[in-house]
This record gives C-alpha cells, structure tokens and sequence, in this order.
C-alpha cells in the first residue's frame, strides 16, 4: 500500500478498463431510459397537478430507501444478471429526473407562458419554446443527479450480477486485495467526479442566454 | 415466509437497527459539528464559501462502496470506517443549508436587530440562526437518511449495522432474510425523514416574525427542495 495508488491500478489495467466500460454501459442505458420516460412523464404530470403530488410523494419515499435494500429485494423479484440490474437501476433513475422536470416546468412563471400564448403560440408551441428551455436547467440537475447515484448504484450492482467496477471492489475486499480494491474504486470514484462536472458544464451550456445572468447572480431558476 | 426471519430473531434484528441507527447519526452529528460552525464562518466569505462547497459537492458525487474501500485502508475494517465516510458525506448537505439558510435571512431584519441594540453575535444567535434553524433542519434530515442508506453499504468493510443481516440474505438467496434487513432500514430511513420534517416545520412556524421573509423562506426551501437534494 505505500507504494502508492498507481501501479496497483495500472498492474489490472487491462480488468479494469473493461469493467470501466461495463459500468460505463450499465449508467448510461438505465440513464437513457430514465429520461426517455421520466422527462414526458414529468410534463404530463405538471398538466395533472392532483396526480402529481401522488406520484411525487411516492417517489421521495422510494428515494429515501437504501439503495442496498433495494437492491436487495430486487433480487429475488427480478433474478441475477445483466437484465435485472439495469431493470434495477433505470427504475430508480426515473425518480430525480421526474421530480426535477416536474418542478422545473411547474417553476416557470404562469404569467411568462401567459405572455407566450398571447403572442399567440399554442399550448404545445408554449412548451417547446417557453417552459422546456426555461426548465432545461433544472431537469439537466435531476440528470446529473440520476447520473451520479446510478454509477454509486452500479458498484453494488455487481452483488446482483450486473458486472462494472463494484466486481474489483468486492472481490478486492473478499481476498484482502488492496490493489484490486483500489483499482475498482478509485476509477469509479474519477467516474462520477467526472460525469458530475460535464454535466454540469452542459447544464450551463443549455441554459439559455436570457437566464444565464440570474442563474450566475443567485440561485438562479 | 417473507416474515418468517424476522419473527424468529427479532432481537437480534432490533438490536442491529438500534446499532446501525447510533453508527448513522454518529457520522452525521459529527458532520453536522465541523458543517454548521464552518458555514456560519464562511457564509459571509464567497470566495471561502465556493471552495468549501466544490470540496464537499465532489466528496459528495464519490460511489459510497468506493469511498468506503478507499478510507478502509487508513482507517482499517469496522466501525471506524463507517463513521468517517458518514461523516464526509453529511458535510455537503450541512455545509450548503447552513449557508442557503443563513442567507435567506432578510437582511432587514439583522439592520432591525443591530439598531435596537444587539451585537452582531447577539443578531446571529437571536435572529439569524432561529430563522435559518428549518433550512439548516432541512440540512440534517437529508444528512441523515443518506447516512442510514449508506450504512448498510458499511458491511462490505465489516462495520455493524443492517447491512450484515441483508448481505447475509442475499448470499443464502433467502428473501426473508434480505426483507428482515432491509425493512427496518427502509423504515428508520422514512421515520426520521417524516419525523425531522416535522420538526423543521415546528421551528419554521415558532420562529416567523414577520410575513414577508416567511414568504421569501417558503419560496427558497422550494428552490432548495428543486434541488433534489432530499
């Protein structure tokens, strides 16, 4: 161990770089479906506010289960595998993007979508011009969330055969293998660190213009 | 039987929640002790304020399991390594309520306090903290059902607690098994968010003054809560 962090990684490089790539794979699939569905959802859900707080509240208390308990009474629902984990997985990333783009589009304020209809744009047009790019922000926040759980989650999807780094970590830990230890996590660790800053980098980078100052000058939208 | 487990060794499913409940809130009252006094401090300071807040947003984004795997070297196999990794993650929610909450403080009111005679610490402990006390509430209710989550990753580096009695289940692929875990951590997870909730709400309603900054703090905790961090 005191010979430092680097060559412990670089010795299982070749293992850790296609575990890199499965973890890699596992977040982005369940990410990608979790913003196909959760996004319309979301918007369906700010035009039927009674549903809504059901589902919003259901939500948050799923969210506040642990993830290894979840994980855990996923399993003997839907098996071992690489099917069962990304199931797993691309449910619970469905929750911080429903909740981010349920409140970003219900943040945008009534009288800006008023103004928009009186220019006379449709419904539909007021919420592709007006109330998404107004609530991109806070949405792409519920991604980069989602994101950043999901490669936590995927570590312990290796317990249920899902594969990613979290295979190092445990088989690191079960043998007293510190070099494999570290080779799992410090590369899931630079993963998130990672994935963190590019999205927040794209959130920036879709704000648009108009917003930019108030979201630099505060908290913003 | 789903309950069958549970049934036949409540004790010692009770007694492994009430460890794995003193090991959660151990991490998060000591981050809760470096957090508060920290953001009371560097909520005036922006530059201290935006390293502070990169430093623990990014220990923050760390996968628990990798985190834990990484302190387990210093810290060695147990308990220890839990509670410092619980610690480390309780900073970002502390640290960011304490300075929203404080912020959110109309500065109105500290003018109002300092001219009718009180010192700027009298203003802080009388005006300023009873008003930010539900954002900061906020902080450590969030803190702590992420440290009772995170805790039943702890068994992979031998700490005690809930996470023993799932990681068991799921190695004999007993379901009861896994469900006496894991109910127990799910619903200490839910109480003390409802039950911290609660609370918060109680110091919001008690400590309000005036209606305008009410008004201001419910529109801010949206925006904190649009945050996702809970």
């Amino acid at each position: 161990m005191t010979t430092g962090i680097w060559p412990d990684i670089v010795a299982h490089l070749p293992l850790v770089w296609q575990d890199l790539g499965q973890h890699v794979e596992l977040v982005l699939i369940s990410v990608l479906f979790g913003c196909i569905v959760a996004i319309p959802l979301g918007i369906w859900l700010t035009r039927h506010t009674r549903v809504a707080e059901v589902v919003i509240t259901i939500t948050g208390l799923i969210q506040t289960v642990p993830s290894l308990a979840l994980l855990a009474l996923a399993l003997p629902v839907l098996g071992i595998g690489l099917v069962p984990s990304i199931t797993a997985l691309a449910l619970y990333a469905l929750l911080p993007i429903l909740r981010n783009t349920y409140v970003g589009v219900r943040g945008v304020p009534p009288e800006t979508v008023d103004c928009a209809k009186a220019m006379g744009m449709s419904s539909l047009q007021a919420l592709t011009r007006v109330e998404l790019p107004m609530a991109i922000p806070v949405i792409i926040a519920g991604v980069r969330l989602s994101t950043i759980y999901l490669i936590s989650w995927a570590v312990l999807a290796a317990l249920i055969g899902g594969g990613g780094l979290g295979v190092l970590i445990l088989e690191g830990l079960s043998t007293y293998d510190f070099g494999l230890v570290l080779a799992g996590a410090v590369p899931a660790a630079m993963l998130a660190i990672l994935a963190g800053l590019a999205l927040s980098w794209l959130q920036r980078l879709l704000t648009p213009v108009g917003m930019r100052r108030m979201a630099a000058g505060g908290r913003g939208a | 039987m789903l309950l069958s487990y549970l049934q036949q060794n409540l004790a010692m499913v009770m007694q492994t929640a009430g460890t794995h409940a003193l090991l959660s809130i151990e991490g998060t009252v000591l981050g809760a002790l470096v957090a508060i006094p920290f953001g009371l401090f560097a909520y005036r300071r922006p530059g201290v304020r935006r390293v502070a807040a990169a430093v623990a947003e990014t220990i923050q984004t760390i996968p628990s399991l990798a985190l834990l795997a990484i302190l387990m070297i210093w810290f060695g196999i147990g308990d220890t390594t839990l509670v410092v990794a619980l610690f480390l993650y309780a900073l970002m929610p502390m640290l960011h309520n304490t300075v929203e909450g404080l912020l959110s403080v109309e500065p109105a009111l500290v003018d109002t306090a300092r001219a009718l005679g009180m010192s700027s610490r009298q203003a802080m402990w009388r005006v300023q903290i009873p008003l930010a006390a539900p954002i900061i509430l906020t902080g450590f209710r969030v803190a702590l059902v992420t440290s009772i989550g995170i805790a039943t990753v702890g068994v992979f580096i031998g700490a005690d607690g809930l996470g023993s009695i799932i990681y068991g289940g799921m190695q004999v692929q007993s379901s009861s098994q896994i469900f006496a875990g894991a109910l127990p951590a799910a619903l200490m997870a839910i109480v003390f968010d409802g039950l911290l909730a609660f609370l918060a709400g109680r110091t919001k309603r008690r400590r309000q003054p005036l209606r305008q900054p009410r008004q201001r703090l419910a529109a801010i905790q949206e925006t904190v809560k649009g945050d996702g961090l809970d």
